[in-house]
């Protein structure tokens, strides 16, 4: 008889036979395979939520606070003929974008538009706001600032943009926890993938024993526990984006309603189709990942020394 | 043509167990050479120096102009495949069918569908297993277990045929129509080495019989001699 060659069909039968028995075996113990999947499908969804919310609010501030306004309130008493006088040089300025200057009656009429105070408003004798100069800064703002602030008759800048890089600075922080969080979930799905392997290794000592007698390759043994890992990835992978779009669409209403109540017409993004195979693929990638690990520390420890 | 060397092979185990001593002796393709020797003497270990699942703590054991020691990593399974084994438990995956237990070393070895079910069958028409092919093979006697362990070993035509005690758990009949087979088997030029302690079959095969004792080789009887008694 010839001797035996790996041919391609023959490689794909190893693989397609490799396949089924993985599968067979995860159905063949579905409540094992549906905790390990579980697990690792909360390991999964719970960073893609973290990232999701994070996508939201930076979308958020961007859309709330696009510009970078300096708003510069005169002392009460100054008149929009001096007001005009000092605002003017600022028309034309090189650094200024944008100049507007609001008389105390055009502020109160929008304060009035957009508060809830406009009838306590209302019974003042006298408009009590001053003449202000809004003033968008084209480039650093930095020295158009100091400037402002070194105007005579101003009672106070407030500079829109420091809120802004206070809150960038917090959205910087939240994605660095984001990451340290999803990395230690992700680790989580790792293990629990290659506990669930660990197990069917556990079951398959002798059977694997037996294969090595005869021949096979660590490739060989590795394979099936590799469909394993990957298949339960790939279905933690699908639960996961169940699991956040039923999250999702559970506090959409809520957020939806706070985010109202502060006069935003904010809406949120679609979950994007686009991210989807992204998405399995690391699920697949990670279930492999857990298998790998598990299979290795097997053939490790049952690999007699120097072979 | 050399097939199996062993030159001046030790093997000591971590417990301080001594299983060979300076053993020394060779095997020809297509030679069958049975090897006695009382239990513990280093039989099995010697088996499973050839087949690459020990190494020597000292001497070399070659095969086919090659040193084993030198074998690492991958190239070990490959080695495997070059030796069929049929162990004293047969080894079976009792869950699986006989079929399927034969066809494992095919199916390593990356054999196509077709020539794995050609080949299968054939195995197990040799071998009188023709109508278990499809029962599972914890559902089978213990003698035709054995002759699943010998079929699985014959059947990806290996360059050397390790068996420890194949005949054990068979009638003498069987016993007498296995070892036929592995006869027929070496005129192919399969080289097949059986540990047995039983002498009566060893006696009437009338090949090259290894004496071990604690290890060492205390005899090497050619047929000739065993002819003459």
């Amino acid at each position: 008889m010839a001797k035996p060659t790996l041919s391609l069909s023959a490689w794909i039968g190893q693989h397609a036979s490799a396949f089924a028995g993985s599968f067979s075996r995860l159905a063949r113990r579905p409540f094992s395979s549906l905790l390990s999947l579980s697990v690792m499908a909360m390991a999964l969804a719970l960073p893609m939520a973290l990232a999701w919310s994070m996508l939201q609010m930076q979308q958020l501030t961007a859309h709330v606070q696009s510009s970078r306004a300096i708003t510069v309130f005169f002392q009460p008493g100054v008149d929009m003929v001096r007001a005009s006088a000092i605002a003017a040089p600022f028309k034309n300025d090189a650094t200024v974008a944008r100049m507007q200057l609001k008389s105390p009656s055009e502020g109160l009429a929008e304060f009035q538009q957009s508060s809830d105070l406009a009838k306590a408003i209302a019974v003042l004798d006298e408009n009590p706001l001053p003449a202000v100069m809004v003033v968008e800064p084209k480039g650093d703002e930095t020295a158009l600032l100091q400037r402002l602030r070194a105007l005579p008759d101003v009672e106070f800048v407030q500079y829109d943009g420091l809120w802004q890089q206070r809150l960038n600075a917090w959205l910087a922080l939240g994605e660095r926890v984001l990451l340290a969080i999803a990395g230690i979930f992700v680790l989580g799905a790792v293990l629990a993938v290659a506990n669930n392997v660990r197990l069917d290794i556990a079951t398959r000592v002798r059977e694997i024993a037996v294969l090595q007698q005869l021949g096979a390759s660590d490739g060989y043994i590795r394979r099936p526990f590799l469909y394993t890992g990957g298949l339960l990835g790939l279905l933690a992978g699908v639960l996961a984006v169940a699991l956040l779009l039923a999250g999702l669409s559970f506090i959409r209403p809520s957020v939806m309603a706070l985010l109202r109540s502060y006069g935003s017409d904010f809406q949120f993004s679609a979950f994007p189709l686009w991210v989807l195979p992204a998405i399995f693929g690391m699920a697949v990638i990670l279930g492999l990942c857990g298998a790998w690990f598990a299979v290795a520390h097997h053939l490790r420890q049952t690999r007699p020394v120097n072979l | 043509m050399t097939l199996l060397r062993f030159d001046n092979v030790s093997k000591k185990y971590p417990g301080g167990h001594q299983a060979l001593d300076g053993l020394s002796f060779s095997v020809q393709a297509g030679e069958m050479v049975f090897i006695t020797s009382h239990s513990g003497a280093g039989k099995s270990t010697l088996l499973k120096l050839a087949h690459l699942s020990e190494r020597p703590s000292s001497g070399g054991v070659w095969f086919g102009g090659k040193n084993l020691n030198s074998i690492r990593g991958r190239h070990v399974a490959l080695h495997r495949r070059k030796v069929g084994v049929v162990h004293q438990d047969h080894c079976l995956l009792l869950e699986r069918t006989v079929f399927e237990n034969v066809a494992l070393p095919l199916q390593i070895a990356g054999c196509s569908a077709t020539e794995i079910r050609q080949r299968v069958d054939r195995m197990l028409e040799t071998l009188g297993l023709a109508e278990r092919a499809h029962y599972r093979s914890i559902d089978i006697s213990s003698g035709e277990q054995q002759r699943v362990g010998i079929a699985r070993a014959m059947v990806s035509d290996p360059d050397i045929l390790l068996a420890d005690e194949p005949t054990g758990n068979l009638d003498p009949g069987l016993a007498a129509d296995i070892m036929q087979m592995l006869v027929g088997l070496c005129a192919q030029g399969t080289a097949v080495v059986i540990a047995s302690h039983d002498l009566a079959l060893v006696k009437r095969m009338r090949k090259r019989v290894l004496v071990i004792d604690k290890g060492r080789l205390m005899d090497d009887i050619s047929p000739e001699d065993l002819a003459d008694g």
